[in-house]
């Protein structure tokens, strides 16, 4: 178990790497990423003990490692990882299919934007502070891009199942049958 | 003009209704999305599918299986931080004496022989300043050679999440696209093109050290574009027919 104040990193795990999976469009650069980056942050010297510093410091610290490899490849977007079997496929997949198909076609700014706010949880002054931009560019950009992965999510082959209740809801119409 | 009215209205409804399900309005900002959601069914219906899709995103990110941790060995403790401190103490004393004894400056100059390969664009060799007084230390310089991209980079990082990067390029050569960069500074030196870039970093911070790494390498570099002209014209020269 990491020592105290490092006694947040196994829970954040997960969405370390869910965070830097979608800015690299790679399970294994990301799980290497993270793993390099939890290796950065248990040598640092110091580290914040409040825990949502330490939270943002963690994310900062895989972001800024994200960036570094994303030049490195000199790759913008890598391509989307080849999805399982379809026949394999359960419903929680076929809706993680989706999202990441629709991730991978998003702008870097964009993808960064739902990674920070939906993936790493972070409020909008939080975003604000670590991109360095006004809280109306960051209200305004998570705007464009949840829009952009809408349409990315509507224009797939993939498409998200209807949800159960609005099924009923059809039948229960007056125009449905 | 009443078509970009309504566009504006909408946009900005659209960014509250975001900002609504991502919990970030007052109170009465909320009533009055909430009031409205109950009023219009389009409304409502944008806002179903935004609460679905941020569930469909959250439970995206707790599907990810989470990087497994191999961490590293805990530090050794008793004499071994003593001794650490010695064996840097004397490197650093080494490094200074032969730094005094080449009476070289800090600034690190990249010789185009020790490059991989000087792209064929550069006229000049390039500088990476020294940015260690502002915390920073250089980490890596890469070439690339894949044109219109034929330029080098220099990775500065620092503590508490801090990294730079200096891109340098021959003017004419197009300038690369760096997602997520906050800050940036460009300024020419001779034939080179400098830019900084920094990656969330506050933006006083950032201009003192743009500052002076572009003191540090209008210092190191020729006096002016001269030298780099007259090699030029060396090269370029046709057959004098006087």
């Amino acid at each position: 178990m990491p020592c105290a104040p490092h006694r947040h990193l196994t829970d954040l795990l997960p969405r370390l790497t869910a965070f830097a999976r979608v800015l690299l469009n790679d399970t294994d650069f990301a799980n290497d990423l993270v793993q390099e980056a939890a290796s950065r942050a248990l040598s640092a010297r110091s580290v914040p003990i409040d825990p949502p510093a330490y939270r943002a410091w963690m994310f900062k610290i895989v972001r800024n490692a994200a960036l570094d490899e994303l030049r490195r490849q000199r790759r913008g977007t890598l391509p989307p990882e080849p999805a399982p079997s379809a026949f394999a496929c359960e419903e929680s997949w076929i809706a993680k299919i989706t999202v990441e198909q629709g991730l991978a076609s998003l702008s870097p700014d964009h993808r960064e934007i739902v990674a920070l706010i939906e993936i790493a949880g972070f409020s909008y002054a939080e975003t604000a502070d670590l991109l360095q931009i006004p809280v109306g560019t960051v209200m305004s950009r998570i705007t464009r891009a949840r829009t952009a992965l809408l349409a990315a999510i509507q224009s797939n082959s993939v498409r998200p199942l209807t949800p159960r209740r609005a099924k009923t809801n059809k039948v229960n119409s007056p125009h449905g049958r | 003009m009443a078509d970009d009215r309504m566009a504006a209205a909408r946009t900005d409804e659209l960014e509250r209704l975001n900002a609504f399900v991502d919990g970030e309005l007052s109170a009465d900002a909320r009533a009055q999305v909430a009031a409205r959601i109950a009023a219009d069914p389009d409304f409502a219906r944008t806002h179903a599918t935004l609460t679905r899709l941020r569930a469909g995103l959250s439970d995206y990110a707790v599907s990810v299986p989470p990087a497994s941790l191999k961490l590293p060995p805990p530090r050794r403790s008793g004499l071994w931080p003593a001794l650490a401190l010695s064996a840097a103490t004397i490197t650093l004393l080494v490094v200074a004496a032969l730094g005094i004894a080449s009476r070289q400056d800090s600034s690190v100059h990249v010789a185009a022989t020790q490059l991989p390969v000087l792209p064929a664009a550069f006229g000049a060799r390039p500088i990476f300043p020294d940015l260690a007084a502002a915390g920073l230390t250089l980490v890596r310089v890469d070439a690339s050679q894949q044109w219109p991209l034929e330029h080098f980079t220099a990775v500065y990082t620092g503590p508490r999440g801090c990294r730079l990067e200096l891109h340098v390029r021959a003017d004419g050569i197009a300038a690369p696209a760096i997602p997520f960069a906050t800050h940036h500074r460009a300024w020419q030196v001779g034939p080179l093109i400098y830019e900084l870039f920094a990656f969330g970093m506050p933006a006083k911070r950032f201009g003192v050290i743009a500052d002076g790494a572009e003191q540090q390498i209008r210092a190191l570099s020729p006096k002016d574009s001269g030298d780099f002209l007259l090699r030029e014209a060396r090269v370029n020269a046709p057959p004098c027919t006087g």
